[in-house]
């Protein structure tokens, strides 16, 4: 397989997935009022 | 089926018999009912329990519940499959899914009366045995068991016709009627279920009562209580997962008894759309399952705790051990069906790391937290808790292995999908590499949740953490469907599907399947009824018979176990029946010409 077939829609996807289930975390944290990281 | 339609009628009568003795019994009982005034729940004495000689009430009560639980569970979920279906072959026009729909129907009919004999046994033994209760709770739910009972008409009336009307209404207008009756046959089954979960979520988190058990008389408010809507949802989505294995289990022995290759065929391609509907179903069990539970502790920390932390937290170990054998017997048989196409070979080569994985994620979700030791065990160990395995045995690892296990047997699936097809579209390369991408950040998501908010923040954090692991995983599904439609648009064959071209041994995967189930459910609700501890109410009505004590696991174990073996027996009972029914004997010179 190609580096321009395969390889760069996979690193453009996951940076892509990787942010988007980051956001997911953060807002579902946040909705019950706590934060993605923990500060003790 | 000439045949079988005498036995069926006899067995309709058998129902309306005993829905007649139960409208007479709650009629009794309601009418008493109303014309006393409410008082407060009854403080009972071990001679308020009648006894029989030679029998144990709680475990005559224990075993007709769990009998009739597992054939409502069946009747009530088969029905909403089979409208499905046959609304596929409507919109499809393709006769096999109708011919599919009208066999899994002719299945559930005997089990029909067989649930209804459990309910009546059930019925008069609680009568028999726990009166007080009864009394109590009849005078709480008087209107809603007589509607109960009436309802039960109304099921019956609905199945009957929509059995024996299914070639009568067919085509046009007429399939448009008989689809109508399965939506209502749907909709009393479950009017049904949801009353009765009113009647025991009640016994667990009493509403519209004060503290000494005064009914306020806002029926509602009792059936509304607390635990009643997650046990409803509980209960629907696991009725589902348990209808499609028993149905896959009776495909599964109707392959294995086949004579020619066409009907092996037939009970293939059934045994496989049995399967998936329990797989469908199954993948959000352990989310259902979560809710109950974190609304059990809501309700009650001491229930709470008891469940999962207290003396039924190794019947959790026996469930984790279940529900892995659910998830590699559900798998197994996908990976086998795979042979069905000549494309196949293009995936099996991946199945092993599949295997890997689930395997992995399956030892992680029963070991343990606190092991059972000996003494010189103990001394040995430093303590109860293994150094290194240990850490596997709370909560955040166990979310997170259930969530990795979930994916890859929707991955297997998306294999299974995938093997007798060609893609067509330009971009499959990148298509392939967006898959492969989505499943990698979603895994690491799941597993940066698990690891970092299981070991490094508290408990709070600990909880929370797995809600967007759930969400993660169900957004990894969707979107992995949704991509490979695009993906596979257009998309060519291998060759045709060869149905009936799958090992014998991948039908007895379906027989285990619908074995963990039923063994599941039982040691499950044992659980789920058994956290009320020495209350038949709890906090409003004490148990104070004989048996007000929490029996040893083992003891559970084997009444739930002696339960399966029963109703495993009557499971055979019913797929013989089905069976016989299409036999016909033409004797020889017996009939006069």
């Amino acid at each position: 397989m190609s580096m321009k077939g395969y390889a760069l829609p996979f690193a453009a996807a996951l940076i892509v997935f990787m942010a988007g289930f980051l956001l997911l975390d953060m807002v579902v944290m946040n909705l019950q009022g706590l934060s993605l990281i923990f500060h003790g | 089926m000439i045949g079988a339609r005498p036995a069926t009628i006899r067995q309709a009568c058998v129902t309306a018999g005993i829905s007649l003795s139960l409208v007479a019994l709650v009629l009794t009982l309601a009418d008493t009912a109303a014309f006393a005034a409410y008082g407060p729940a009854p403080k009972l004495t071990a001679a308020d329990y009648p006894a029989i000689a030679g029998i144990n009430s709680r475990v005559a009560v224990w075993i007709f519940a769990q009998l009739h639980l597992w054939f409502a569970a069946f009747v009530l979920a088969v029905p909403i499959f089979v409208l499905i279906i046959e609304a596929i072959g409507m919109r499809t026009r393709d006769k096999r899914y109708d011919d599919m729909a009208y066999e899994f129907i002719k299945v559930t009919i005997t089990a029909y009366s067989l649930t209804a004999i459990q309910g009546g046994l059930l019925v008069f033994s609680l009568v028999l045995f726990y009166p007080d209760l009864f009394t109590y709770l009849s005078t709480i739910f008087g209107q809603s068991m007589f509607y109960y009972a009436l309802l039960f008409f109304a099921e019956s009336a609905a199945l009957y016709i929509y059995y024996y009307g299914w070639h009568w209404l067919q085509g046009g207008f007429r399939k448009w009627l008989h689809l109508t009756l399965g939506l209502i046959l749907n909709a009393v089954g479950t009017t049904l279920m949801l009353l009765a979960n009113a009647w025991l979520t009640f016994m667990m988190s009493p509403a519209g009562v004060d503290a000494a058990g005064i009914f306020s008389g806002d029926e509602w408010a009792a059936i509304h209580n607390f635990l009643w809507n997650p046990i409803n949802i509980h209960r629907f989505v696991a009725n589902i997962a348990y209808g499609g294995s028993i149905v896959g289990a009776y495909a599964a022995f109707k392959f294995l008894t086949a004579t020619s290759h066409q009907e092996r065929a037939h009970y293939d391609w059934m045994g496989y759309n049995a399967n998936f509907i329990a797989i469908c179903a199954l993948l959000p069990l352990p989310f259902a399952g979560y809710y109950l539970a974190a609304e059990i502790y809501a309700y009650s920390q001491q229930m709470g705790i008891t469940l999962m932390g207290g003396i039924f937290a190794w019947l959790f170990i026996i469930q984790a051990v279940l529900i892995g054998t659910l998830f590699l017997s559900a798998n197994y048989y996908l990976w086998c069906g795979m042979g069905r196409s000549d494309g196949a070979k293009r995936y099996t080569k991946y199945i092993k790391y599949i295997a890997i994985v689930l395997i992995a994620a399956f030892l992680v979700w029963f070991t343990p937290h606190t092991l059972v030791l000996t003494n010189e065990e103990l001394k040995a160990l430093g303590g109860p808790h293994h150094k290194i395995l240990g850490p596997l045995g709370i909560m955040p690892a166990k979310n997170t292995a259930v969530n990795v296990m979930i994916l890859f047997t929707a991955l297997s699936f998306m294999f299974y999908r995938r093997a007798n097809k060609i893609a067509v579209v330009s971009w499959v390369n990148a298509g392939n590499a967006i898959q492969v991408a989505l499943y990698t950040a979603g895994i690491a998501n799941i597993m940066l949740l698990g690891i970092y908010h299981g070991y490094f923040t508290n408990t709070v954090y600990k909880v929370a953490a797995s809600i967007p692991q759930v969400l993660t995983t169900l957004v990894i599904i969707a979107a992995s469907i949704t991509l490979d439609s695009f993906i596979y648009r257009g998309a060519g064959k291998v060759g045709p599907l060869r149905w009936g071209r799958i090992p014998g041994r991948a039908q007895y995967a379906l027989f285990l399947l619908a074995v963990a189930f039923t063994w599941l459910m039982g040691l499950m609700g044992y659980i789920r009824s058994g956290i009320r501890q020495h209350w038949h109410v709890v906090d409003i009505m004490r148990d104070a018979s004989p048996d007000a004590f929490t029996p040893t696991l083992g003891y559970a174990a084997n009444v739930v176990s002696v339960a399966t073996i029963l109703f495993m027996a009557m499971v055979i009972f019913v797929f013989w029946i089905a069976q016989i029914s299409g036999n016909n004997t033409l004797p020889a010179g017996y009939w006069k010409e």
